[in-house]
């Protein structure tokens, strides 16, 4: 967030994007209540409710202030409103555990806790964070003190590359949070949105397993 | 001066002693018999603290003081004359810094680099993209195999193959594989032969043995395109350096190679160029290549007079990030009553679409010890992403048609799957049959049902299957590591082999601790830099293989140094100094140094010292540029059991048993979550992945996560893993390979269980409920009810 940016400027689709509106240029058009048809189509509703509360202030494409809560810790900066969760941690608050897979919510990469729910921080607008307390894997040791399911990854080799553990680790915390004792049916659905590549799936029941004081063997039977 | 030494070798009870000649600063090989303390013992991965706290920092987390942000712009068409790239619009467009133009007048598959820009942010390079206009001139295309192996259908690329044009040349084996291809240059339209294999020759007479066999199995088998699908993208940030000299952070499992690409591609000596990453998230055998996106981002770099970082989207990871090739194989195979396998023969048709290296005929060689066996394998061209390797390369796709195929035979022959073989293919890999039998008790296959498939009269049918899997001894060769110890006792290896999933930091750290009697956590590891001592990708599953030996002899010559100033300390010979576990010096005079005194004594503060991965003792099978074969092979077997709902089409895969040697069982955790994953991520490709392509527009219709479907945590079965240890004495630390194998034969025993459960053979993946509804038809139809 040491950064602010320039007015955007409308961008046309050329060749190079003619197979689809990104996200982002779909968000962005959206704020900006821009004349696309696909956006005129899919906002529909949104407009309409917008004609209810006409006092509502219109926010960008311009940066705007915003503060949220992350690990217990306040941060103020001026981001575009289309910019997401999951890239104002990383690219802005330079809070890069959270990972950036695929952009799109289908792989749980970028899990984060807002408040006690895990969200998908790439489809969260950060605008729209403020005011909830936002934890990342950052937030899960205390001091240098790990908590006791980052231990039982590491015992249970839970993690190979590494990098979907980010995800995974906030996925399985929120389900200890409201389930000291899950049975294994339930850690796969709180993993459920999880993608791993290595194929570490085994390893990460063993762990939350384990975490919560169960047998990790009883899921070989 | 060599010595000689006398080793124990093999497995469970079936030991011999052998004779090995080592050179003199070769410490004792650990064979059968060695007791150790931290090599072989589930030891949790030492860097694992970083990964699980967020702190662990990949290319894609990389930030350096004003970075901007670059994005790659490229062509949708999957063929196309590029008339002009019109920049301007973008040049003023806000935050943009540098604006870069390939050297590319011809794109030949969607996805191709045309143009890039970087900016201030990436939100602002992206508009900044979507801002530049390029002309272009679409022409023919083909993106199936079918159409591109027609005579008239438009040639994708003329020429030598190994070039390949503007394409990317694939590496490592398969980089081997297409300069073979290269001395053959008969390409004839889309089609070029691929006359050799790294993996065996053709034997015996197939057509001979075809007329006196008992039965004979003809079969087509076709595998889809699986794209890598790693978590983190390609991904480089490149800065410039005063000197002109280029340092890159870049996501490339060989930093080295990565190093020689960026510098002759800039025409700069390789020591003006420093590669280095920290952590990988994921490569599967891609990730070889720095190029084009690492010198995309040191252009704009240059340009900008700024750092400039570049990560690829979710979907270019899938158009161009390379992919498992797609194959048809027609397979024959042929054998007697008797029980014996008499002919082996594949005819493969495969596509890297605009790249080489889709043979499949490795498993056709080398798993069955048949007397006659005929291979050949025909690159396709396409206008699609080049293909490269991909975990195995080949291996799934040819061990699914080939032990398919053997289990086709044994039901027309009336044999046993496992018995057949028992018979047949535990002639190079003598341990197989040990494997089979542990696995075949483990799964339960005594109490396997309708050994002829298909009994049963509910809807919900159970079965179990078998399949071989097999792998090869690569290593290199000259690899180095140095280990430096510290006056204060702390010990430092170093090498450029790259940190993916396997654990090369680990099983560095274990070798060098069991060798000085430390602990591997007090072994700190430093990889992925190209200015440390070479030692190659991971690749081939070589790693632990290739870096142990010379990672555990330069402790050796290293601690050798530390003795020889203890002794001078203690003033005794140094011969009758033993460095205890505890790091503990004693000599016989009773006499003892703790590990940190000895250190202290070091002059200048350190010592340091270089191992190098010497060839097997017995000298490899073959060499090749890129690797050695050793003289023996990775074997394993897998079992499947599965549920099967023939209302609609479902399977379930129960359970797998997985019973694998990889030489010396380095770390049975980390060994363990290998076998998993290898499992897994072939029951993705055969039951969930393929890339779906447009066949009129030529474009790939899922190039995401979520049309593009992987195995997640619900679809995840049993798994059931043993380990063989195995030793052949072959290098000091006698580990072999293990992160392929592991995926080679999980779908051939998925589909073999689904013909157990049904009686319907799948010969095409992924198996789909689709499939399985036309297999249970195409069974109804021959077998009515």
């Amino acid at each position: 967030m040491r950064k602010t940016r320039d007015k955007s400027v409308e961008s046309r689709p050329t060749p190079s994007t003619a197979s689809g509106i990104s996200r982002r240029s779909f968000l962005k058009g959206a704020g900006a209540s821009a004349a696309g048809l696909a956006t005129a189509r899919l906002s529909l509703p949104a407009a309409k409710a917008g004609e209810q509360k006409s006092a509502a202030p219109i926010l960008g494409p311009d940066p705007v202030p915003m503060t949220l809560r992350v690990n217990g810790q306040t941060y103020t900066a001026r981001l575009e409103p289309r910019v997401t969760l999951a890239d104002a941690l990383r690219d802005h608050l330079d809070l890069t555990g959270t990972k950036l897979i695929c952009d799109r919510g289908a792989c749980g990469g970028c899990t984060v806790l807002l408040d006690t729910e895990p969200v998908v921080s790439c489809m969260v607008l950060a605008i729209t964070a403020q005011g909830k307390e936002i934890r990342t894997v950052e937030g899960l040791a205390q001091n240098d003190t790990l908590d006791s399911l980052q231990e039982a990854f590491i015992a249970h080799d839970a993690l190979q590359c590494g990098y979907c553990t980010p995800g995974m680790l906030m996925s399985c915390r929120a389900l200890l949070n409201r389930n000291p004792k899950p049975g294994l049916a339930e850690i796969k659905a709180a993993v459920s949105g999880n993608i791993c590549r290595c194929g570490t799936y085994p390893h990460v029941f063993a762990a939350v397993l384990a975490a919560s004081g169960q047998d990790p063997q009883s899921m070989r039977r | 001066m060599p010595r000689e030494v006398e080793l124990t070798i093999g497995y469970d009870d079936q030991l011999t002693t052998v004779k090995r000649t080592i050179p003199d600063d070769e410490p004792l090989p650990w064979d059968a018999k060695s007791d150790l303390r931290v090599v072989g013992k589930p030891v949790p991965r030492v860097d694992a603290r970083e990964k699980v706290t967020g702190k662990a920092k990949y290319t894609r987390d990389v930030k350096l003081p004003g970075m901007l942000y670059g994005v790659i712009v490229r062509s949708p068409y999957p063929a196309a004359q590029i008339r002009k790239v019109d920049t301007e619009r973008a040049e003023k467009m806000p935050g943009v810094c540098a604006v870069y133009v390939l050297d590319r007048s011809q794109v030949r598959f969607q996805g191709h680099e045309v143009a890039a820009v970087a900016a201030e942010t990436l939100e602002q390079a992206e508009d900044a993209a979507r801002a530049i206009t390029v002309e272009y001139a679409p022409s023919p295309f083909v993106v199936t195999l079918a159409k591109a192996m027609q005579s008239d259908a438009p040639v994708v690329m003329p020429g030598n193959p190994a070039g390949g044009g503007n394409v990317k040349a694939p590496t490592g084996i398969v980089r081997v594989a297409a300069a073979w291809a290269a001395d053959e240059p008969i390409q004839q339209g889309n089609v070029v032969p691929l006359k050799r294999s790294l993996f065996g020759k053709n034997r015996g007479d197939v057509e001979e043995a075809v007329k006196t066999a008992d039965a004979v199995v003809e079969q087509e088998f076709f595998t889809p395109v699986q794209t890598h699908s790693c978590l983190e993208t390609h991904a480089s940030v490149a800065s410039w350096e005063p000197g002109n000299r280029l340092v890159v952070y870049c996501g490339a499992k060989s930093v080295t190679e990565a190093r020689e690409e960026l510098a002759d591609h800039f025409g700069l000596p390789h020591s003006q160029v420093r590669v280095t990453n920290e952590f990988i998230g994921g490569h599967f055998g891609t990730k070889a290549s720095s190029l084009p996106y690492t010198a995309i981002a040191a252009h704009l770099a240059k340009k900008a007079g700024r750092p400039v970082k570049i990560a690829l989207s979710r979907k270019d990871e899938h158009l161009a990030g390379g992919n498992r090739p797609l194959n048809q194989m027609k397979v024959r195979v042929a054998g007697t009553r008797d029980g014996a396998l008499t002919a082996v023969e594949v005819v493969n048709h495969g596509s890297a679409g605009a790249g080489f290296g889709a043979g499949a005929s490795g498993p056709f060689f080398s798993i069955y010890d048949c007397a006659n066996v005929r291979a050949a394998d025909f690159d396709v061209l396409m206008n699609t992403g080049p293909g490269c390797a991909f975990r195995a390369p080949g291996h799934p796709q040819g061990t699914f048609a080939l032990e398919v195929a053997i289990d086709m035979l044994c039901e027309r022959l009336g044999q046993d799957p496992v018995e057949f073989r028992l018979r047949n293919s535990c002639g190079r890999t003598p341990w197989r049959a040990e494997e089979l039998r542990t696995g075949a008790e483990r799964i339960g296959w005594k109490e396997r049902r309708n050994p002829q498939g298909g009994a049963g009269t509910g809807p919900i049918r159970r079965g179990i299957g078998v399949a071989n899997c097999v792998w090869y001894s690569v290593y290199n060769p000259g690899a180095q590591v140095e280990v430096q110890i510290n006056k204060d006792g702390s010990v430092t290896a170093f090498t450029s082999t790259s940190a993916p999933g396997a654990g090369p930091r680990t099983v560095i750290a274990q070798a060098v601790a069991e060798e000085l009697g430390l602990d591997a956590y007090q072994i700190e590891v430093r990889l992925a830099n190209s200015d440390y001592p070479y030692s190659p990708a991971p690749g081939g599953s070589r790693i632990t293989s290739t870096v142990t030996p010379p990672a555990r002899q330069a402790a050796y010559r290293a601690k050798q140094t530390l003795l020889r100033h203890a002794a001078r300390k203690l003033g005794v010979g140094v011969e009758t100094l033993v460095l205890q576990a505890g790091g503990q010096i004693v000599a016989q005079s009773g006499q003892t140094l703790e590990w940190t005194q000895a250190c202290a004594l070091l002059p200048g503060g350190k010592t340091a010292a270089l191992g190098e991965r010497l060839d097997d003792y017995s000298g490899p099978a073959a060499a090749f540029p890129a690797a050695s074969m050793g003289q023996d092979q990775v074997a394993g077997v897998q079992f499947a059991k599965v549920t099967v709902d023939e209302r609609f089409g479902r399977v379930t895969v129960e359970k797998i048993v997985a019973v694998q040697d990889c030489g010396r069982v380095f770390n049975p955790l980390l060994a363990e979550s290998q076998l998993q994953g290898g499992i897994i991520n072939a029951l993705s490709f055969g039951l969930f992945e393929e890339r779906v392509m447009d066949e009129l527009e030529g474009r790939m219709l899922n190039p995401d996560f979520l049309f593009y479907k992987l195995a997640g945590p619900r679809e995840m079965p049993i798994i059931d893993t043993v380990f063989l240890n195995i030793y052949h004495g072959q290098s000091n630390t006698d580990a072999r390979n293990l992160g392929e194998p592991a995926k080679v034969g999980t779908i051939a025993a998925v589909v073999n269980a689904i013909y157990n459960a049904t009686g319907a053979w799948i010969t095409e993946l992924p198996v789909t409920p689709a499939r399985v509804l036309a297999a249970l038809e195409a069974r109804d139809r021959r077998t009515p009810a």
